[in-house]
């Protein structure tokens, strides 16, 4: 038999089983009643008047990111199925609309997750604010990397330290350990630990991550569900956490469970925090102060709106943000929509994509610590390695 | 859910027709039949989200085979896989792929540009002129690529390829 026939015999010969077979049916029937569900929901209908609402990063940098076809043509494009047809924009190709960065969503709750300060912001008038050790060599970090890899049975062939000293913008040293199967262990200071590693072993690391959080007796676990999607009409980037939950406790408590007794799982990574020390406790902002800096078009973060003034503002809450070293801060974050982003979104979808099922959303950030302390712990929020910051200036 | 000449397709009809084709594709992209498993669930799942309406069973198989070429691409560029590497390093993951004394893995090694067509013609059965379209190149880009192609299995598996 030659080698072309052992071919044909050898791929003909491949079935899939039964137990795939069963999987897949499962998976493809989950995701038709998701479907189904979107489609019922009254939001997505008004979409088709008022339309998109949420708020997103990057999607005109992520859509032409996709087009890109750098192996051969033919092979990257995305399938071309046939009869829906792609409707005009009626944005006009020189209108500061088509600079807008947003995510798209299906239903606005895939962007706002389980926060416990939604709608409870009046309770907070003052948050602590934490500080990481600043290190100035790598022996701690290495401390840290090998008591995980004990912890998840990992072997650490070699360390890369970077102290990230003479960067432009503060940042926490960073920590890359390999390991001898692949994975990898990376740890931004002593903060953010984050782990990559074989999907195949994703429930085992979840596993152990929910026991450690559910080891204080007691502790109860929320989830919460980030989800967006592309435009090519499919799931973009998917994002579960799992944070200790105690209802009983003051917000400012919850808040504190929220941002560091939690982990985060993505495909093949799973990212957690550690408790740093606390600086010192600081007045906050109001909402409405916060939401006036926003519109005024003074925010933070890498989606932007040409138009803040007319945002419509979806939801507004209170997290802990890591990105200003050394001091880990609360920001208001805030979610929101523009009544134009459906016509955006409908001349950016590839052919055969329904743009009724999908709405836009934005997140923008403003720090909630009372601008007079701004100089003693100075906020800012990166995006790609540079300063994700929004200013009025823009708009003009 | 999808519907073929105006008809709507059940997730059972869409496996039994045409989940062979992707689930053979899949495992030849990506070299693994775990990972190829994987790309071709996940292929299915699109189908259902992206909920089209083909015209006839051409466009379809075009979507469907164009949808599993760029998910096996786009597996290939994942995190995981660009740092751990080896594609047959996950293969004892499932069902070992039938005996073909290393021409699977020889034509799985193979550029896409150069894989495909060989899968698409020898496989799949379509001619030259109908890979080019479902690949969106000329007849005669894709002759010159099997042609390659089989230099390059040659020289792999140290006999002709016809």
């Amino acid at each position: 038999m030659n080698c072309e026939d052992r071919y044909r015999r050898a791929m003909r010969g491949m079935a899939p089983s039964p137990a795939w077979r069963e999987a897949t049916l499962a998976a493809m029937k989950a995701a038709h009643r998701r479907k189904e569900d979107h489609r019922r929901r009254p939001l997505a209908v008004a979409a088709g008047a008022a339309v998109l609402v949420l708020a997103v990063t990057g999607g005109l940098w992520w859509s032409a990111r996709m087009e890109s076809d750098p192996d051969g043509p033919g092979v990257a494009q995305t399938p071309q199925p046939v009869v829906t047809p792609t409707p005009t924009s009626a944005i006009p190709q020189d209108d500061p609309r088509r600079n807008d960065t947003f995510s798209i969503v299906t239903d606005p709750n895939q962007l706002m997750g389980s926060n416990p300060t939604a709608g409870r912001l009046e309770e907070l008038t003052e948050l602590k604010v934490y500080e990481e050790p600043t290190l100035t060599d790598d022996t701690l970090q290495r401390a840290l990397a090998d008591a995980l890899a004990l912890e998840y049975g990992l072997t650490i062939t070699d360390y890369q330290w970077d102290s990230l000293e003479d960067y432009h913008i503060p940042r926490p040293p960073t920590l890359t350990a390999q390991c001898a199967d692949g994975s990898q262990i990376r740890l931004d200071g002593l903060g953010t630990q984050t782990i990559l590693f074989d999907p195949a072993r994703q429930e085992e690391f979840e596993a152990r991550l929910t026991r450690k959080l559910t080891a204080v007796s007691g502790a109860v676990l929320a989830q919460e569900q980030l989800e967006s999607y592309s435009f090519t009409g499919e799931l973009y980037s998917s994002l579960q956490v799992c944070f200790v939950n105690d209802p009983t406790q003051p917000l400012s408590e919850q808040l504190y469970n929220y941002t560091f007794r939690r982990f985060s799982a993505q495909e093949g990574a799973v990212s957690q925090n550690t408790y740093p020390s606390v600086k010192g406790t600081y007045p906050l902002r109001s909402e409405s102060d916060a939401l006036a800096s926003f519109h005024s078009g003074d925010y933070w973060g890498s989606h932007y709106t040409s138009h803040p003034d007319q945002a419509e503002i979806l939801q507004v809450t209170i997290e802990y943000d890591f990105s200003p070293y050394p001091y880990i801060q609360p920001v208001y974050r805030i979610l929101f929509t523009q009544n134009y982003w459906d016509e955006v979104i409908a001349d950016w979808v590839h052919d055969g994509v329904d743009p009724a099922s999908y709405m836009g959303v934005g997140v923008a950030y403003v720090p909630a610590v009372d601008p007079a302390y701004q100089n003693e712990i100075p906020y800012y929020r990166l995006f790609n390695d540079s300063l994700a910051h929004h200013t009025p200036d823009e708009l003009e | 859910m999808p519907t073929l000449n105006g008809i709507a397709l059940s997730c059972e009809e869409i496996l039994a027709r045409w989940g062979p084709l992707v689930y053979r594709m899949a495992i030849q992209g990506t070299g693994a039949v775990a990972d190829g498993e994987d790309v071709a669930q996940e292929v299915f799942v699109s189908l259902i989200q992206t909920d089209p309406a083909f015209a006839d069973e051409t466009h379809l198989r075009a979507w469907l085979i164009r949808a599993t070429a760029n998910r096996c691409k786009s597996w290939g560029r994942s995190p995981w896989r660009r740092r751990t590497v080896p594609l047959e390093a996950s293969r004892n993951a499932a069902v070992p792929p039938p005996d073909s004394s290393g021409v699977l893995e020889a034509v799985a090694a193979l550029p896409p540009r150069y894989r495909w067509p060989v899968y698409l013609h020898y496989i799949e059965g379509y001619t030259a002129d109908e890979i080019g379209q479902l690949l969106g190149c000329p007849r005669n880009t894709v002759l010159s690529r099997l042609s390659r192609a089989r230099e390059k299995l040659k020289v792999a598996l140290k006999e002709e390829w016809a």
